[in-house]
């Protein structure tokens, strides 16, 4: 006698084949595909004949309240190729021949590709674009100040991009990425650089995943990371060099050029222990004992922008919330209406309400970034920690409010389970 | 890098230019493609996965009315949430989660309606096999009709293992439970199928050699 799962095999093998035979026979699919393709980026339907006309009403009223919301979506940018204006979709690839060929996007944006590159457009929306770079060398240049988010795809590595001009270039046979910086600031992450190392204005960036190294240079400076690297190479004339120079003098250099300008680092020595450079390396408590040793008001006092944005973090990494709300507040006061300034206003909020717990004051400070910078990369965030803040302290009422402006800016947010939870009134 | 890399060696591509591709094999770069928004990424999703996702369907629910219904619900699903499928590589075994999913809704949608008629469910017809000029054999009637008095996730775990013939593994991932979970639910549904097999005649030859 067979056992039951072998009979019940049996019986399900014959089921099976009935029904294939049956599948086969049957070409409805066909009115189902012009129907899903109909339908794709609407909300999925809802099978209304089980439900009763009230509820199916309430449904069909959510449905056209969001496909009004995504007909209310702002519009991608449009991009071109500069020499014909022939457009570009996602998913095409563009190659570079013996010639340049420049993409125009619809912000103002160029991307340039040097003869013999060739890139791929992957994602395109109504603040940036995501180019994935193949082979090749890009002069890249991207507004400013237009809450703008591009992202490169270059091998291994990945750029992030608010505003700014740099060159790119990969090298897939040698696994090798270049990147000199000429205006703002950027941040590449992957393989070697982890989760995202910022890179300034002036700054050369070489990084090969291959070898396991990088290296960050400046004129007549080295910053190399050998945390993950087997070796490192430095040029001669630079970070060894520097090494050589005594603190004080490093000290010195840094101060004088910190003097009356932002980009106070420019042509000056910084010494691989120094916190600038253990913070690029992820070192952050090493980091906040340097900025320590050096003088942390003295740092504070002659720190450009950037390296502000860049302490506070040190700080609030390395476990002290005064101090890092210290270099938060004294970057808001030197440069105010800045981006930088935004996110350290982000900064401070989110300190409230991690390490202190206090709400309404943290709810405050991701306004301040929303005012400053409503359509800013941390946009999403902000609001929905502003909400989150709001409904911590009790204030239901407006926290029902951004609730209610989250879910419609961004309805696939993470905080949209909390959203809903407060639009239910649970 | 992308998933089109070596694709694009092979593209006549002129000196300078753009080049359209068409669509690559893998499911990753499908993915990429229907989370970049590219024209043509849905229309090849229910190309190669329609008659799998109807497939499972069936299998679960029987003769149904409803299983063209369920097949857009699942694709339509799936383009709004293709972002949030984490692991590309895992489309099909995702688009059958959804599959699932909706068949389960199906089913506990019928009961709630038996429940609201106040009519003891094993005095009711099959609804679905009421309303469908089905012309399957009465064998195959007579199993899904047993199969609509086990529990519902005893039944699709059932449906899985023994109609469609997916591995352990496979149905405890298509239901997203543990391994050991499936096998508590097929057991209980290997029992339940026996009795609930008993009164349908067509079954008897089956039936008669069950231990």
């Amino acid at each position: 006698m067979s056992s039951l799962p072998e009979l019940l095999s049996d019986l399900g093998n014959r089921v099976r084949i009935e029904q294939d035979a049956l599948l086969c026979a049957d070409h409805s699919l066909g009115a189902v595909r012009s129907r899903v393709l109909g339908l794709e980026r609407r909300p999925a339907p809802a099978n209304f004949r089980h439900l009763g006309l009230p509820a199916a009403g309430a449904l069909g009223a959510a449905a056209a309240a969001l496909l009004g919301l995504h007909l209310l979506r702002p519009a991608p940018l449009g991009v071109t190729v500069a020499t014909d204006h022939r457009p570009i979709q996602v998913g095409d690839w563009i190659r570079a021949g013996a010639s340049k060929v420049a993409l125009d996007f619809s912000d103002g944006t160029s991307i340039t590709l040097e003869p013999g590159s060739r890139a791929r457009l992957e994602a395109i929306d109504a603040v940036g674009a995501g180019l994935a770079i193949e082979t090749g060398h890009a002069d890249v240049q991207v507004v400013p100040g237009r809450g703008g988010h591009w992202h490169l795809s270059v091998g291994p590595f990945g750029v992030d991009v608010t505003g700014t001009r740099f060159d790119i270039a990969w090298n897939p046979e040698a696994e090798e990425l270049t990147l000199d910086m000429h205006e703002g600031k950027i941040m590449v992450s992957g393989c070697v650089l982890g989760d995202g190392r910022p890179l300034l204005a002036g700054e050369h960036l070489t990084a090969s995943c291959r070898d396991r190294r990088f290296q960050v240079v400046r004129p007549n400076t080295a910053l190399s990371d050998s945390s993950a690297a087997a070796e490192v190479a430095v040029p001669a004339d630079s970070g060894l060099a520097a090494a050589a120079t005594s603190s004080h003098a490093a000290t010195d250099a840094l101060s004088s050029a910190a003097l009356g300008t932002p980009q106070r680092a420019e042509g000056a020595v910084l010494l691989p222990d120094s916190w600038q450079a253990l913070a690029r390396a992820g070192k952050y408590k090493a980091a906040f004992a340097a900025a320590n040793s050096a003088g942390f008001e003295l740092e504070v006092a002659r720190s450009s922008a950037e390296e502000l944005s860049l302490l506070g973090d040190v700080a609030r990494f390395g476990g002290s919330t005064d101090s890092a709300l210290k270099a938060y507040l004294h970057l808001r006061r030197r440069f105010p209406h800045t981006p930088l300034s935004a996110n350290a206003a982000f900064a401070i909020g989110r300190m409230e309400f991690d390490q202190r717990g206090a709400f309404a004051e943290a709810e405050r400070w991701f306004a301040n970034y929303l005012a400053e910078q409503p359509h800013g990369p941390l946009a999403r965030e902000a609001l929905g920690r502003r909400m989150e803040a709001l409904d911590r302290a009790g204030n239901i009422d407006a926290a029902r409010a951004v609730a209610q402006s989250y879910k419609s800016s961004y309805p696939r947010g993470p905080h949209m389970r909390l959203a809903e939870r407060l639009l239910e009134g649970r | 890098m992308t998933h089109e890399s070596s694709a694009a060696d092979l593209l006549p591509m002129p000196n300078s230019g753009v080049a359209r591709l068409s669509l690559p094999e893998s499911d990753e770069a499908l993915v990429s493609a229907l989370c970049n928004g590219r024209p043509d990424a849905a229309a090849t999703l229910f190309d190669r996965y329609a008659v799998h996702v109807r497939r499972v369907l069936a299998r679960v629910l029987g003769p149904d009315p409803d299983i063209l219904d369920l097949v857009q619900d699942v694709f339509v699903t799936a383009l709004e949430s293709i972002h949030k499928l984490d692991e590309p590589r895992a489309l099909r075994a995702w688009l059958t989660q959804i599959a699932i999913f909706s068949a389960r809704t199906r089913i506990r949608r019928r009961t709630r309606w038996r429940f609201l008629r106040f009519v003891p469910s094993e005095e009711l017809p099959e609804l679905a096999l009421d309303a469908v000029d089905y012309d399957g054999s009465e064998a195959l009637r007579a199993v899904y009709r047993a199969l609509a008095r086990l529990d519902t996730d005893d039944r699709i775990a059932f449906a899985l293992r023994y109609i469609e013939g997916m591995e352990l593994s496979d149905v405890a991932g298509a239901c997203q439970v543990s391994l050991a979970t499936i096998k508590r639910r097929l057991s209980r549904a290997q029992t339940s199928f026996r009795e609930a097999a008993r009164p349908e005649p067509a079954l008897a030859e089956w039936l008669g050699g069950m231990p």
